[in-house]
């Protein structure tokens, strides 16, 4: 019974919503909003990765396989590694783990910095 | 201004421009109307609409990837709603708390004339709402208004209103059902004069 009642009231309102006069902003603001909005697009940010990172990432893992392969030698052998052998893999490592945990922490940052931006605002 | 929310791909171009015209044309009547009920009052529909906008342009073109454009960009317009409400109580605190204050202090009228001026602004700025149904809606509260205006208005299912707003399904079907009593009510009053 109630839902019926509830059905006519919605069906009273839906024929006065069709008198409604729709409001209409400014003239014109809905240009500048958009031109607003244009400022705001960076035309610079791209999905696609430059051509230039793709040059250096190549070139680094070709470089980091040729540094590596004292080290398979050495390991095939069965010899002992030397301090500094030691200490270039250890940079190596560390370099990966930065490449692997950089993004995360960038991106950590970026969203601490606008939580603390709209903190400010409200 | 019942609209269908498929979101439907936007066409991907190497122009963000066009890009960004393409969700800004299919989008900006509903979500102007949407503020536009939300405030009451077309110069606050205004600053609350380019805030939205100027939000999903910073988000550009991130956003193309959403599933759910529309009901993300409905989601900015309803939090920024929230925001602003919240300073405007935080505003009137002060200011009534400064009225206590001078009271105490037993200060002349002007004084108090200008604390009654910032507590209760001048009414012809709060509503530009013209007909019945607009003055009816301009009644409900806000919660009720703004769950009202998108499902019968912007066209937004529960479940979406539901994602929009952050509140469970049930709260938006039992709102609804209060709003909707409460404006035939309003409605009824006016035409039976």
């Amino acid at each position: 019974m109630e839902n019926t009642e509830y059905q006519k009231d919605l069906e009273f309102i839906r024929k006065r919503l069709k008198e409604i006069q729709k409001p209409e902003p400014s003239p014109d603001f809905f240009e500048k909003t958009r031109s607003l909005c244009y400022s705001k697009l960076d035309p610079n940010k791209s999905s696609q990765v430059p051509k230039s990172i793709w040059i250096a990432f190549v070139l680094n893992i070709v470089l980091i396989g040729l540094l590596m392969l004292p080290f398979s030698k050495a390991l095939k052998s069965g010899q002992p590694l030397s301090m500094q052998m030691v200490g270039v893999l250890v940079i190596m490592i560390q370099n990966a783990v930065m490449l692997l945990f950089a993004p995360v922490i960038i991106k950590k940052f970026k969203e601490k910095q606008e939580n603390g931006n709209r903190a400010l605002i409200t | 201004m019942k609209s269908k929310n498929e979101d439907t791909p936007i066409k991907k171009t190497t122009d963000y421009r066009q890009m960004f015209d393409q969700l800004y044309d299919r989008h900006k009547s509903d979500v102007y109307h949407f503020a536009f009920y939300l405030t009451k009052n077309k110069g606050e529909a205004e600053d609350l609409f380019q805030e939205t906008w100027l939000r999903v342009a910073k988000k550009f073109p991130k956003t193309l990837a959403m599933k759910k454009v529309k009901s993300w960009i409905f989601t900015i317009t309803s939090n920024l709603y929230k925001d602003s409400l919240r300073k405007e109580r935080v505003r009137r605190s002060f200011f009534l708390k400064k009225r206590k204050l001078m009271e105490m202090n037993q200060h002349s009228e002007q004084n108090s004339f200008l604390i009654k001026k910032n507590l209760h602004p001048d009414s012809s700025e709060q509503s530009d709402m013209g007909s019945a149904i607009s003055q009816a809606l301009a009644k409900l509260p806000d919660h009720q208004r703004q769950i009202f205006v998108l499902k019968e208005m912007a066209g937004f299912k529960h479940s979406e209103i539901s994602e929009i707003l952050n509140v469970p399904e049930g709260t938006v079907k039992s709102v609804l059902f209060r709003a909707v009593k409460k404006l035939r009510k309003n409605l009824q009053t006016h035409y039976q004069g």
